[in-house]
């Protein structure tokens, strides 16, 4: 598979309008920031006038403020406001450092290089589906640690759950990219599919974003997130504990 | 780290502590530019400083001043003169040492940060200022090179409570020195003396190139308020700045052009940068200008 400069930051449902959060990567920190008119943007996380973290800062309307000193970003990384000099017109040259910032359904994706590279099609091809957001966890192993637990993790569907028949499930697994897996899971006549984003924090910290396949049912849909993320929680404390045989009852073969 | 090979911080004289802090049974144990050293009050009175090794055991014995309220020690054999401040001599003043806080940070972005007017209204918000007043009126930064400073003068600001004993929010008047890279006073309107001055002062003690301990004093006309109470006040001020000085990138401060961008209101902070260069002082500088978005764990 292909290295790309894309990422993935989180999940849209986690950053609120007028929001802003801090966003690890190996080697570059970033704040990705909501205005309050919904569009996200993702920033260096230093501000170009003495070096505060801007994810320590706080959104006003659709500009993103320094914590220090309050001086004032658009969403392009253009410095509109200083307040220390109300009256003046901040130089054009007062600029903090932006990537490019797209959201696919439900997903923040964010390219961290300067190569100005499309977005890779895994991507945009998520768009259309039907899912909903479960929640991110953060846990500490390296992001292919991470991904060759999923790729054998055995997922207990939230129908299988329900009628607790014991019915077989069958698991299908796709490493969509490297940052991307598919786990479908296929219970008598339906599907249950997570789509899980993992992104590197650092080489031995990866966020896991996750959403679930919608099954159409308003009504029992917030009872599938709950039931992911309990099965989330249970698979981050197992593989933190570094105890083998937990490790092994989060997989298929085992 | 090791002792700093810089040698103009070497040669400065710094505080390590109070003069409360080394007593005949309690040293103070500390690190003073990348060297261990241990300060205790030895059976003549005086507080004697040595160098130590890894063990704890004592080396080199250090020069010492204790001035100030504070004690100051240099590892360097040619010394630059520690400041004068004739105001501890005045009547009707009182001295009260404030103690320290410990910031995982260069020393010099402390320092920086003690003489910056615009950060009032958003970090230290209705104490030393709060919107909309946040605009900061031209003023004066100099280096003065008879003395080897450098000055700020002609610094004003609105603030709401300017001083433990301020009531009602005032136009304060500011002035700036600084002595060494190390230490700074900062001369304010006094609340309840027309045409005095009240002093602040900061100590910063670098213990390594992005740690330190900030110990500072606080010399005014005031016979209001309990020393805990102006204790408080400062510790308060200071415990504000903590979060934020430790959460600017890089750590050390850069001295490279472009690598940050200043305002006019940053004129006192461009002049002690630029005096700083003029040293060739290294210790607490960023020295990669590549390496900007990264702190050390
Ligand atoms: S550091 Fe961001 S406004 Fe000053
Ligand atoms: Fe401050």
């Amino acid at each position: 598979m292909e290295q790309t400069s894309w990422i993935v930051a989180g999940l849209s449902a986690g950053l609120f309008e007028g929001s802003v959060m801090p966003v690890k990567t190996p080697g570059k920190d970033l704040a990705v920031w909501r205005q309050r008119s919904g569009q996200a943007n993702a920033v260096e996380d230093r501000c170009p006038h003495r070096g505060m973290r801007f994810s320590m800062g706080f959104v006003r309307g659709d500009q993103l403020a320094c914590r220090y000193h309050g001086w004032e970003f658009d969403g392009a990384g253009v410095c509109k406001n200083i307040p220390a000099h109300p009256t003046l017109q901040p130089p054009k040259t007062i600029c903090a450092k932006t990537f490019v910032c797209q959201e696919v359904n439900g997903f923040i994706v964010v390219n961290v290089g300067d190569d100005g590279a499309a977005m890779p099609a895994e991507y945009s091809e998520l768009e259309g589906e039907n899912m909903v957001p479960v929640r991110s966890v953060y846990l500490d192993a390296s992001i292919s640690t991470v991904r060759d637990w999923l790729m054998q993790a055995v997922f207990p569907t939230f129908a299988a759950g329900q009628d607790g028949t014991g019915t077989p499930v069958t698991y299908i697994y796709g490493n969509l990219n490297d940052n991307l897996v598919r786990i479908s899971a296929q219970v008598g006549a339906t599907t249950e599919e997570l789509i899980l984003a993992l992104q590197a924090l650092d080489d031995d910290r990866t966020g896991v974003h996750v959403q679930v396949s919608d099954m159409g049912s308003k009504e029992e849909m917030p009872a599938v997130q709950r039931h992911v993320a309990r099965w989330l929680a249970d698979l981050r404390l197992r593989l933190e504990s570094n105890d083998q045989s937990q490790i092994n009852k989060l997989k298929i073969s085992a | 780290m090791a002792k700093t090979t810089d040698a103009f911080a070497l040669n400065e004289w710094l505080v390590i502590g109070r003069l409360e802090d080394a007593t005949h049974d309690k040293p103070r144990v500390t690190r003073l530019l990348g060297q261990d050293i241990r300060a205790e009050r030895t059976a003549d009175g005086a507080i004697g400083v040595w160098e130590t090794d890894l063990a704890g055991n004592k080396g080199r014995a250090l020069p010492v001043q204790e001035r100030y309220g504070h004690i100051f020690v240099t590892l360097g054999d040619t010394p630059r003169d520690l400041l004068e401040m004739p105001e501890f001599e005045e009547e009707g003043r009182r001295l009260v040492t404030i103690g320290y806080v410990r910031v995982k940070t260069s020393p010099l972005r402390v320092v920086e940060n003690f003489l910056d007017l615009g950060h009032f209204p958003y970090v230290h918000t209705n104490y030393l200022g709060a919107e909309p007043q946040t605009e900061v009126a031209n003023y004066k930064a100099e280096i003065r090179e008879d003395v080897d400073e450098v000055w700020a003068t002609d610094c004003s600001f609105f603030q709401q409570k300017a001083a433990k004993s301020a009531t009602d929010g005032q136009q304060s008047e500011y002035e700036y020195r600084v002595t060494s890279p190390f230490i700074t006073v900062l001369y304010k309107t006094c609340p309840i003396k027309p045409g005095a001055w009240d002093l602040v002062g900061l100590f910063v003690q670098p213990l390594d190139e992005d740690l330190c301990e900030a110990h500072s004093f606080v010399l005014p006309f005031d016979e209001e308020n309990t020393d805990v109470e102006l204790r408080h006040f400062q510790q308060t001020i200071f415990l504000q700045d903590r979060p934020i000085l430790e959460n600017q990138l890089p750590a050390l401060l850069p001295l490279t052009p472009g690598t940050e961008m200043p305002a006019r209101a940053d004129a006192t902070s461009m002049t002690y940068r630029r005096w700083l260069k003029k040293k060739n002082i290294t210790f607490g500088v960023q020295k990669d200008a590549a390496s900007t978005n990264s702190r050390a764990a």
